[in-house]
């Protein structure tokens, strides 16, 4: 169960910061590019915070 | 006699509960605001709004005007006489969102459009105090420096008919035309005219070379409480529509 | 409590530390900006002339700071605080789920406050953040509801706790206000411009169907589940009636719903519309009152701790402030009343009586509570900053609101005000000038509040680093409650 929710996790995490890139790329305008990047920025300070969880030590 | 036991034990029937209780208020208070006819009686004069007016429309949304003034008139003596007859369901029928406001840190904007010349407004964005000393009002400047940029106008057109403003294969097809038209002096403005009657049509901002910001949101507040004809209010109508 | 001889569970309670600092960061923006903005009426240069300063822009920045980034941070926090307390389990999904929410409901903020400043806004009062955002922020609340609800369900304890109760209400109801009032369409799906899809009076009731209720569920259901927890357990009594808390929680979740239409008195909401909201409102008097009770008889018998104890102190004053808000308001939904009322600052000052009262002081509370608590100290750094806090506060609410009482009744007044001839007898600058020093006293009052919130931070400071004050005059230390 755990290891699916990382599985899920991360494939949701990649996604964000695919849609972000896209978004930040095609915008229409400059608020919706900037919301691309901050959507991309985000998921990628999260995944280095997944990587972190699912790399630790039992007891840290 | 429901105990309350149950709902403190199982989370979903406790979810579902509230639910349930929150949902009632809402169906009963909503729902017959569809179908009462009042509230969607049409009213003869109230049109979309014209291509500029609707970019003018969005320029007072972005700035937040409706944090400051409302657009609503109430059916008090004073207020009427302040602001003009009190506002109608019909008149903000095509308003998505409406605007009615909720404070008046500045007057009710409901009926300004004829008020003032466009000259007079030009001023007053520019710089509030230079016309009114006491006002508190924000200046914007940049309206007036900002060229217009709505190059999809059709598309706002098209998403405003999905959600039921009834803007036609010809309003649409002139979209981009009428934006420009409306602000430009000595523009072919017939078709325009017969479109969206009572527009305010001319150099709005007193910057013959382009149209600004400054142009559509002057545009905007000179139809304002205009479109419908309150002279042609016949007495003995008033009762028929269930009022 | 009940105890168990089982192993203590392990509580995440690194999430709810994230969460208080957060609450805090945003507090003092929410604040700071508020000041800002009143100073804005009082000295209108102070919007410099720029787009993304003027106050137009700037309100939406403080009202969406102070409900959602301070309000909204409070409340996750202390819901997951105290739904693993009172459950005996730790969250529900993880530690990853409980990150995402807190770091993906930052995000939420900092789109929404980023986009007012561009100029991006629905202009609907409360859920002014467009389309993209509103999509955003459903999948975080999705997400918190997931944690809220399965940590219920993996519970240890047999029965729901009442303050869980509140919260589950909030986290569910807002989440169907948020999706009824943010219906709108894309222009472009990579666009940030979209049109609401309801309109005139349909969209007026939507939109205060879902504006009192984000007072309603955000703003009390939510911290009345705060103040079920802080207050037996900081006063170390039990809640004064069980009995009482069931018959208040439901009547208060259905009659809130109700009240919507109290905001559109004399417009062109429909009459019948306009008495459903004014007659549920008055009332709602009784429910929201039944919680105040609830609240103060816990103290029944323990009277005597609110000299001694200053975090007790702003959790009981703050709930002395809900009775007060919550009869205010349903005297102000009475249509003569309103007729004076709306569109005046009487209606600001009943908002910041609620807001600042209520909202924030039972925060600071709970803030004061779980920082020693989550930090592992013996208690905060100092119980005298404390009180200097709590009396800066109050003083500053008690400035703000009776300067928006005046302004506003005076407004009311001078609107409708005839002269012998029977004309109006003020033009409507003549009533902006004469608000004039009525808005310096509220400026004064906000920076009494702001400096309050300054003294909290360098007391949570001081304690997270550990030290301790050494303080005379105290007489036994407080019961610092700690589950």
């Amino acid at each position: 169960m755990a290891e699916l929710q990382r599985w899920l996790g991360g494939i949701l995490l990649g996604l964000i910061g695919l849609i972000g890139l896209y978004i930040g790329a095609h915008a229409a305008d400059g608020g919706f590019a900037f919301f691309g990047l901050l959507l991309s920025v985000f998921s990628i300070l999260m995944f280095f915070r997944f990587i972190a969880m699912v790399t630790e030590e039992p007891h840290s | 006699m429901i105990k309350h036991e149950i709902f403190e034990t199982k989370t979903l029937v406790l979810l579902l509960g509230i639910v349930v209780t929150v949902a009632i208020g809402g169906l009963v208070e909503i729902v017959p605001l569809f179908t009462i006819g009042e509230t969607i009686e049409k009213v003869e004069g109230v049109r979309p709004y014209s291509p500029l007016e609707l970019a003018g429309r969005n320029i007072y949304m972005r700035e937040g005007c409706y944090v400051c003034h409302s657009q609503q008139v109430r059916p008090f003596r004073d207020e009427v006489e302040r602001y003009g007859h009190y506002s109608l369901a019909a008149e903000s029928i095509y308003d998505h969102p409406f605007q009615w406001g909720s404070k008046r840190t500045g007057p009710d904007l409901a009926r300004v459009g004829g008020k003032y010349s466009n000259d007079w407004h030009v001023v007053h964005m520019t710089n509030p105090r230079e016309v009114v000393p006491d006002s508190i009002m924000p200046g914007y400047p940049h309206l007036a420096t900002t060229t217009l940029r709505m190059d999809n106008v059709a598309d706002h057109l098209k998403t405003l008919t999905i959600v039921g403003v009834p803007y036609d294969e010809a309003m649409i097809e002139n979209a981009a035309a009428d934006l420009a038209a409306q602000a430009t002096p000595d523009a072919d403005l017939s078709g325009f005219e017969a479109r969206y009657p009572k527009a305010v049509v001319g150099d709005l901002d007193g910057n013959r070379g382009q149209v600004t910001e400054l142009d559509a949101l002057i545009a905007y507040l000179q139809i304002l409480g205009r479109m419908v004809d309150f002279t042609t209010y016949r007495p003995e109508y008033a009762n028929a529509g269930g009022q | 409590m009940i105890a168990t001889t089982a192993p203590a569970p392990v509580y995440n309670e690194r999430v709810v530390k994230l969460f208080v600092i957060a609450t805090i960061f945003w507090g003092v923006a929410a604040f700071a900006a508020g000041v800002y903005i009143a100073l804005q009426l009082a000295f209108p240069m102070l919007n410099l002339d720029l787009p993304w300063t003027t106050f137009g822009r700037l309100r939406p920045l403080h009202t969406s700071a102070a409900i959602f980034a301070f309000g909204g941070n409070a409340l996750l926090g202390t819901s997951f605080y105290i739904v693993q307390r009172t459950c005996r389990a730790p969250l529900f999904g993880g530690r990853g789920l409980a990150d995402f929410v807190f770091w993906g409901y930052q995000l939420f903020i900092v789109l929404a406050a980023t986009g007012y400043l561009l100029g991006i806004t629905e202009a609907r009062e409360y859920a002014e953040p467009e389309w993209y955002v509103d999509l955003w922020l459903t999948i975080v609340w999705v997400a918190y509801l997931i944690i809220f609800a399965g940590t219920l369900m993996t519970r240890r304890e047999s029965h729901i706790y009442v303050a869980n109760w509140f919260f589950l209400a909030f986290i569910v109801t807002v989440a169907v206000l948020h999706l009824g009032n943010n219906m709108s369409v894309p222009v472009s799906f990579l666009g940030t411009k979209s049109y609401a899809v309801f309109s005139g009076v349909q969209d007026a009731m939507l939109q205060w169907w879902y504006g009192h209720n984000a007072v309603g569920f955000f703003l009390t259901a939510g911290f009345l589940g705060m103040m079920y927890y802080f207050v037996p357990k900081q006063a170390n009594r039990p809640i004064y009636s069980y009995r009482l808390s069931i018959v208040h929680f439901w009547s208060l979740i259905f009659l809130y719903i109700w009240a919507g239409p109290h905001h559109l008195h004399y417009t062109a909401l429909p009459d019948w519309a306009q008495t459903l909201g004014m007659t549920f409102s008055i009332m709602l008097w009784m429910p929201s009152w039944g919680g105040m009770i609830n609240g103060l008889m816990t103290l029944s018998g323990a009277w005597d701790k609110l000299r001694t104890d200053p975090v007790l102190r702003f959790l009981v004053v703050s709930v002395g402030f809900y009775g007060m808000s919550t009869f205010e308001g349903p005297v102000m939904s009475i249509r003569a009343v309103n007729s004076l009322s709306h569109f005046t600052d009487w209606t600001i000052g009943h908002v910041h009586s609620g807001a600042l009262g209520w909202n924030a002081m039972v925060t600071f509370g709970a803030v004061y509570f779980l920082v020693p608590a989550l930090w592992k100290r013996e208690r905060m750094y100092s119980l005298k900053l404390i009180s200097w806090h709590f009396w800066l506060a109050t003083i500053g609410i008690v400035l703000y609101i009776t300067a928006m009482w005046i302004s506003g009744i005076m407004q009311g007044l001078m609107w409708r005000a005839y002269d012998q001839f029977g004309f109006l007898q003020y033009s409507f600058v003549e009533t902006v000038a004469a608000m004039h020093p009525y808005y310096l006293i509220r400026a004064a009052g906000g920076l009494l509040f702001l400096l309050g919130s300054l003294i909290l931070v360098y007391n949570v400071w001081r304690t997270i680093q550990g030290d301790v004050k050494q303080e005379t005059a105290l007489p036994t230390a407080p019961a610092a409650g700690r589950a």
